[in-house]
């Protein structure tokens, strides 16, 4: 029996005429230990498949097999990592890590739980950011703050929806570098969401590609047996990766071109705005009365 | 290329430490004050501090020109006005005879103070008599008599008429009463109503209705409310029931908006926050105090500091009908007075309320700004 098993999973929003299927049929089998990467457009449904599995929906058919249980709320085994952090702004990052710490340790002792914190806080490197606040932190401290958030739970299984998408390159490499090296220390199993397909090569053992919603289902998946540590550089001209990158590509672009023209929405004609001059002095008031009794 | 060092001359020794200057702080002072509802004298600091100097000065220059020719324009407008507007018995008066008047209620709160100081010295000579009588007579009995004097003149208070400055502080008193009372009530209803949706719904009907009923239409109410349920101890100085009157109808006039910001603030929590509180499996109360209350807090100091302002300007209206002895009842009677110089003192008490006002205002801003974590408050 695998670690975590999709059946037949549909999940779509409201009723009557107004319904949408978001996710329809998605079988799954992930194994322990292994790294998946989920790679799709925006739109998908990629957050709905990633709140499924956390538990945080409930599937309107098909059922969610993890660990050999049926999944039914959320668990701490399941540690899901927000995409835009979620971390509580009013909190610093310790209180925000502890927040997790406190709920599921409750019954150990103060200084075991705070030792737990600084240690999840350790493993992202944010030890000097301790007792700062989100506002405080560029995007990718945010980001690892919530990673090591997640991680103080020690969830067996890592849900990363779209981590890494609001940081800019450098930063996302360094985190990606980051969390490959967290897998090596703890060998949590990981799916990872993305519209990065190079993030994906670069990280996870399978890579599958979602299809165009709505109806969005699982397309055919590709298998990237190259040997870790991978070398970023080195990547760019393996040929194995290459090929592996025109696959997934292709298969996207495809999509995109057969549901082209599939969307039965009218087209939204944008509401001619211009633009509102917000240089204001003090005396705008006075300008623009001006500007409008001269003609141009 | 390398990155060229700068040659040390103590080469060897640690290189001297730049003193501190307190210059450096600067900014971080000027932040402070503008937290503090200060930021008026932000300018002065960072002026003193001799940062981007010619900005500050004409920051200073402007922030204290520009109030000066608005206020000026006001006098010269209030010295012709004081000319020209007339009654019978009433004239507008001008700026000199209001500050004449405010003297006067200064010279007579001092006068007042005087004579309970007066009053107090003679009573505690009194006692000080009585009980010498009393370490010194014979019998039991008459030692009894003595010591009923001691207590009587050590018991009394001086009864004059309220000054000015006693009226100020039982506004104040009776609009923190009513405003604590509207607080402690519109706040868990206004989470409720965040809360649930079906909650909301149905006392939405009975907020909309009574929000924007007037302070005169409610004293009536809470008059027979307050004389029909309350009978005040034989004596009761602080809660009576021209007191719990006033306060009742300023608890009834700000409820409002406090309430109805907490419910928008809770009602309006960050999904993703509720998901973090779902994925941690919070309980309810956790989610309540650790990410409910504190996300809704900047709101509901918002509306706590709209319904302060509102308590404060209706406690002058409920003052006048309850004749509670505060500010309304001070510009109510003095009106009924009609002397030569009620006018003057009634402006001076315009003047008071106004700047009483505008410091409570500053004092929730503080509050507001400091349980705020986004530092977006203006």
């Amino acid at each position: 029996m695998s670690y975590l098993q999709l059946e037949n999973v549909s999940k779509g929003y409201g009723t009557g005429e107004r319904r949408t299927e978001v996710l329809r049929d998605m079988n799954l089998t992930v194994e322990k230990g292994e790294f998946i990467a989920i790679v799709g457009f925006s739109g998908t449904g990629k957050t709905t498949l990633m709140s499924l599995i956390a538990g945080l929906l409930e599937p309107d058919t098909g059922g969610i097999i993890f660990d050999g249980k049926e999944v039914s709320g959320t668990s701490s085994d399941r540690g899901l990592v927000f995409q835009n952090y979620s971390l509580l702004p009013w909190l610093t990052v310790e209180e925000n890590v502890s927040l997790a710490v406190d709920q599921l340790y409750a019954s150990e002792s103060k200084a075991k739980r705070r030792e737990r914190v600084l240690e999840a806080v350790e493993m992202v490197n944010l030890t000097p950011a301790l007792a700062k606040k989100p506002s405080e932190l560029s995007g990718g401290m945010r980001q690892r703050t919530s990673v090591a958030r997640t991680l103080s739970t020690n969830p067996s299984l890592l849900l990363l929806d779209e981590p890494l998408s609001a940081l800019d390159a450098l930063t996302r490499s360094v985190i990606q570098d980051q969390i490959l090296e967290i897998r090596e220390k703890l060998h949590q199993t990981i799916i990872l969401i993305t519209n990065d397909v190079d993030e994906g090569l670069y990280m996870a053992d399978r890579i599958i590609p979602l299809s165009v919603g709505p109806n969005a289902t699982f397309g055919p998946e590709v298998v990237v047996d190259i040997e870790r540590p991978r070398d970023r550089k080195a990547l760019n001209h393996d040929e194995r990766y290459k090929a592996k990158r025109h696959q997934i590509i292709q298969y996207l672009l495809g999509q995109k071109g057969e549901n082209a023209g599939q969307s039965d929405k009218a087209p939204v004609s944008l509401p001619d705005a211009k633009p509102q001059d917000l240089s204001d002095n003090g005396w705008s008031w006075f300008r623009k009365k001006q500007a409008a009794t001269v003609p141009a | 290329m390398d990155i060229q060092t700068l040659p040390n001359p103590t080469s060897g020794a640690e290189p001297p430490k730049p003193r501190k200057s307190w210059k450096a702080s600067a900014p971080k002072v000027a932040h402070t004050l503008e937290k503090l509802g200060l930021g008026f004298f932000a300018p002065f600091v960072l002026l003193a501090a001799g940062d981007e100097p010619t900005k500050q000065a004409r920051q200073i220059f402007l922030s204290i020109l520009l109030p000066v020719l608005a206020v000026g324009a006001f006098m010269a407008f209030w010295q012709l006005s004081a000319d020209k507007v007339q009654t019978d018995s009433m004239k507008i008066p001008s700026p000199a005879e209001t500050w004449t008047a405010w003297v006067g209620i200064l010279d007579f709160a001092e006068r007042e103070a005087e004579k309970e100081a007066e009053f107090n010295d003679r009573m505690a000579e009194k006692a000080e008599v009585w009980e010498k009588k009393a370490a010194e007579a014979p019998t039991a009995e008459q030692k009894e008599r003595a010591m009923q004097m001691v207590e009587r003149f050590s018991g009394r208070t001086y009864v004059g008429p309220p000054t000015f400055f006693d009226q100020i502080w039982t506004s104040l008193f009776t609009v923190a009463v009513g405003f604590a009372i509207a607080t402690i009530i519109a706040v868990p209803v206004g989470i409720l109503c965040g809360l649930s949706k079906y909650f909301n719904m149905a006392v939405n009907p009975l907020i909309q209705i009574f929000k924007p009923v007037s302070p005169l239409a409610w004293l009536p109410i809470v008059f027979v409310f307050v004389t029909a349920l309350y009978t005040p101890a034989e004596g009761e100085q602080v809660f009576t029931r021209a007191m719990l009157i006033s306060a009742g109808t300023v608890t009834l006039c700000s409820l409002w908006p406090t309430l109805i910001n907490t419910a928008v603030g809770v009602s309006t929590i960050d999904p993703d926050h509720m998901n973090v509180a779902r994925v941690l499996k919070l309980s309810w109360w956790q989610r309540l105090w650790k990410i409910v209350l504190p996300s809704t807090l900047p709101l509901m100091f918002t509306g706590m500091r709209l319904s302060l302002g509102v308590g404060w300007m209706v406690l002058i209206a409920a003052e006048m009908l309850a004749q509670n002895p505060g500010l309304g009842k001070f510009v109510w009677d003095t009106f009924q007075n009609g002397s030569t110089n009620s006018m003057a003192e009634i402006v001076c008490a315009v003047f008071v309320i106004g700047i009483i006002g505008f410091f409570l205002d500053r004092v929730m801003l503080v509050l507001q700004r400091f349980v705020s974590y986004d530092d977006q408050a203006i």
